[in-house]
């Protein structure tokens, strides 16, 4: 009762922080989802797809991270957790820049002047998350020499890692099971929309069923949505398997993990001659991955993870508030 | 007590060590790597076509002396290509006495030999038939011929590059002979793109000849600035 007491008045103070990094973080998430509106809509679906890939990707492994930070869940004691998790995943180099080539039937898709002619279109240049300082180009070519070359588009944001941040909330202690939820308020972003994002989770140790395990173990299950406006939408899920095991202060987990991702994005390509809706949904590239990691538990707890996925690897730290 | 420490101690250890070797995990590309597509043949030949045309427009530069003042003091001169002929950029010429390394020419008319180079670095663009564009830099070395015959013979150790966007390619010119107002005679230019190797071979008239491994393939019109097939 009384580590519950300190808990709340700490809680007065930290929640609002908390929700605070939260919201601000939902800003600069918009800012770049309208960045990104803005830059797509001067290229084509086919540029547009390679050219955000490493967003595409990325952002669904990176949303999967952080779901946990101990396998221990009590079966008769009711805990509360607040925390800010922060993800990112850690690109290749080689995404920084693309390569799209296309043998075509007609190049006046590419450009009205050649007009069922036959041809190779190459598009080519920094990534979403390449350089600022480069552009991109698309060079139309018939029989090796090229005939028409459009401008493409500047890196937004170089960088090699993909962040997120969420707030988090956890219920559990009866019979094993935990809820977990992840929550930003809804935030009207001019000329985007509304960002919107909730994520759930249920997580079950397995201490009633087996017993005298040397490690907590437990199974999970996420899933969460993220939207903005009418510009992206991403869905990301995971099952989980996690064993943990306290050491003093210091509690070392791991856990093998199936997921699943997927991002649509939706955007006006403004062409010279009329504009274009175009909309197209990528899977994200990862399917599973192994995760180790560690708790601090100084009151506060914190935690470090590492996940090997089988495609990214992702990074994640979490400061946890809870009884 | 000690042992359950020490086990304790080899856990942290392990998952340290495992902390460690993921750290190192590099992500798999996601992004988009496709393979430029081979040159064809044909991609070859108006890759080749194209040095052709090239040459036909700066080579004849260097017999052309009534381009230059009587005099100049600080060689070498320049010539800017203003877009028409399909040519743009700037080219410069050092005329020599003796050797191509010789002292310069005071006067274009009496030097013995001339090379021609880019200026910039991306050297002169070159507009193709169905509008894009190229890039070539070269190195044109050619001794001189004076009278009658007013000539200058392309020497071997002339050639240079091709960027035609994603392809390049390399060029050698020699025995190549060019006039004032004439078609270009002899050759060849030899093109290396890709896994192809074209030679280009001029006879005095409009129409050049292109072969790939020795074989006679293509004719290309330098005035109407056609490829056709033989």
């Amino acid at each position: 009762m009384k580590r519950a007491r300190t808990f709340f008045k700490a809680g007065t103070v930290s929640v609002p922080w908390i929700l605070f990094a939260a919201l601000a973080l939902t800003m600069v998430q918009g800012a770049l989802a309208q960045d990104l509106e803005e830059t797509l809509s001067q290229v084509g679906e086919e540029y547009a797809v390679a050219y955000s890939s490493p967003f595409l990707h990325a952002f669904g492994p990176s949303l999967n991270s952080g779901m946990y930070h101990t396998a221990a869940i009590p079966h008769t004691t009711l805990t509360i957790g607040f925390a800010v998790k922060g993800m990112a995943a850690k690109l290749s180099d080689e995404d920084q820049t693309f390569t799209r080539v296309m043998q075509v039937d007609d190049l006046g898709v590419f450009d009205p002047d050649f007009d069922g002619v036959e041809g190779t279109v190459v598009m080519t240049g920094p990534t979403v998350f390449g350089s600022d300082e480069v552009e991109g180009s698309i060079i139309g070519y018939v029989n090796g020499l090229p005939v028409f070359e459009q401008e493409g588009l500047e890196g937004l944001w170089e960088t090699d890692f993909v962040p997120m941040v969420t707030p988090e909330l956890s219920v559990g202690g009866v019979w094993g099971l935990r809820a977990v939820f992840r929550y930003l308020p809804e935030v009207e972003i001019e000329d985007v929309g509304k960002f919107k994002y909730f994520g759930w989770g249920l997580q079950w140790n397995t201490g009633e069923v087996l017993k005298n395990l040397p490690v907590d173990l437990m199974v999970g299950y996420g899933s969460q949505k993220l939207e903005v406006g009418t510009v992206l939408e991403t869905n990301a899920s995971m099952f989980y398997v996690a064993a943990s095991r306290q050491f003093s202060i210091l509690t070392l987990y791991g856990g093998i993990g199936f997921e699943s991702s997927d991002m649509t994005v939706t955007y006006t390509y403004e062409s010279d001659d009329l504009d274009q809706d175009i909309s197209f949904e990528v899977d994200g590239a990862q399917d599973s991955r192994l995760t180790i990691g560690g708790t601090l538990d100084l009151g506060l707890k914190l935690n470090a993870e590492i996940a090997k996925g089988s495609a990214i690897t992702t990074m994640s730290a979490g400061l946890i508030l809870g009884f | 007590m000690k042992i359950k420490e020490c086990k304790r101690s080899l856990a942290a250890l392990a998952v340290l060590a495992l902390l460690a070797a993921f750290w190192g995990c590099e992500s798999d590309p996601v992004a988009p790597h496709d393979p430029i597509p081979a040159l064809t043949e044909e991609g070859a030949a108006n890759q080749a076509a194209m040095i052709a045309l090239a040459v036909n427009e700066v080579a004849p530069l260097a017999v052309d002396y009534s381009l230059w003042p009587a005099a100049k003091t600080d060689p070498p001169y320049q010539y800017y290509f203003d877009g028409s002929d399909n040519i743009d950029g700037t080219v410069a010429l050092d005329y020599r006495n003796g050797s191509p390394t010789g002292t310069h020419a005071a006067v274009p008319a009496l030097a013995g030999f001339v090379t021609i180079f880019n200026v910039y670095p991306e050297g002169v663009t070159i507009t193709t038939p169905l509008g894009g564009q190229l890039n070539i830099t070269a190195t044109i070395i050619a001794a001189l011929t004076h009278g009658l015959n007013e000539s200058a013979e392309i020497l071997t150790g002339s050639g240079g590059t091709l960027e035609a966007g994603a392809y390049s390619a390399v060029f050698t010119i020699e025995d190549l002979v060019v006039t004032r107002d004439g078609w270009p005679t002899g050759g060849p230019i030899v093109f290396t793109g890709g896994r192809h190797e074209v030679e280009v071979m001029f006879n005095g008239t409009a129409v050049v000849t292109l072969s790939l491994d020795g074989v006679d393939r293509w004719t290309f019109n330098l005035d109407t600035l056609t490829l056709t097939e033989i």
